[in-house]
């Protein structure tokens, strides 16, 4: 099976299929089949053209979440077993290329901790790991007993309160601090409530949401 | 808790055989010295600092269950 990319320049069509095709350039064979500049950024045509078939075959991407999701329960395991022996990893659901996957313990709150800032040093290095492995290729969301689940609801319940306060006084309504990805579900929330619009403030870990009355 | 840090760590880096640490225990902080190869330094740091930050926050959170603090350093091996 073969499968051709087109893109601005070589690195950029390679990229992009390889993306597609969820495997690195060392899995694949590459060959460049035309490279010209765009017309009219690309809408007449042009650019270049690459090849990519992946080395062995194709196999299937059920396979490869196979072997990803052991992966995935592995370098959890191995994180988490240093905060506690005995917790149980595993994984929920697997939609796309991302993985969610759940730790049980006695231990929760010190999985969690503050703010869930533990978690969320849990999952910045299991998807370091994960990136790092050329066998996955996978996003992986860490949660412990349906720690960010809870939170998500939560923070929904909180977003349609300020933003009926924000309209009711007319005035700007802040939020807690929360991470980036956490803001970025929090936007597109607001943008679905009618009269109000946000936008985020502040630096580094301080960064919050604040909700305002649209003029 | 050490052997898991270099184990994590040797998965970060170009050159795993080189990686090394050892614990160094203080009165009140015990600080998990490790050493790799000066090239895969910056992936142990990471952008921003956010990887060891990540790993001391692990280390920490381990270390609360025996009352203890414990941090993680990187240590410039000797150029002599």
């Amino acid at each position: 099976m073969k499968f051709v990319y087109r893109g601005k320049n070589v690195r950029r069509a390679i990229n992009k299929g390889l993306k597609k095709l969820g495997i690195t350039e060392s899995d694949a064979e590459i060959e460049i089949v035309q490279e010209k500049p765009l017309i009219l950024f690309g809408l007449l045509g042009g650019g270049t053209k690459v090849k990519i078939k992946p080395k062995g075959g194709f196999f299937p991407a059920s396979a490869q979440k196979d072997k990803s999701s052991g992966k995935v329960e592995e370098y959890t395991r191995m994180i988490v077993g240093m905060i506690d022996k005995k917790a149980k990893v595993r994984v929920e659901k697997i939609k796309g290329s991302r993985i969610s996957v759940n730790i049980d313990s006695s231990s929760k709150e010190i999985i969690i901790g503050k703010r869930g800032s533990t978690l969320d040093a849990v999952e910045y290095i299991v998807n370091l790991l994960v990136k790092r492995d050329p066998s996955t290729r996978v996003d992986v969301s860490v949660d412990c007993g349906g720690y960010k689940k809870n939170m998500s609801g939560k923070i929904k319940n909180s977003v349609r309160q300020a933003s009926a306060r924000a309209k009711k006084e007319d005035k700007p309504v802040k939020l807690e601090p929360m991470d980036s990805h956490t803001r970025k579900m929090v936007h597109e929330q607001i943008k679905s409530i009618e009269g109000v619009e946000s936008e985020s403030v502040g630096r580094g870990s301080s960064r919050r949401v604040v909700i305002k009355r649209k003029a | 808790m050490k052997d898991v840090v270099i184990e994590i760590v040797k998965r970060l880096v170009d050159n795993p055989d080189d990686v090394d640490a050892k614990e160094v225990e203080g009165e009140q902080t015990t600080i998990i010295e490790i050493t790799t190869n000066p090239e895969d330094i910056g992936k142990v740091i990471g952008k921003k600092g956010r990887t060891i930050k990540a790993l001391r926050t692990i280390v920490n959170a381990a270390a609360v269950k025996d009352d203890k603090r414990v941090t993680v350093e990187i240590v410039e091996p000797d150029r002599r």
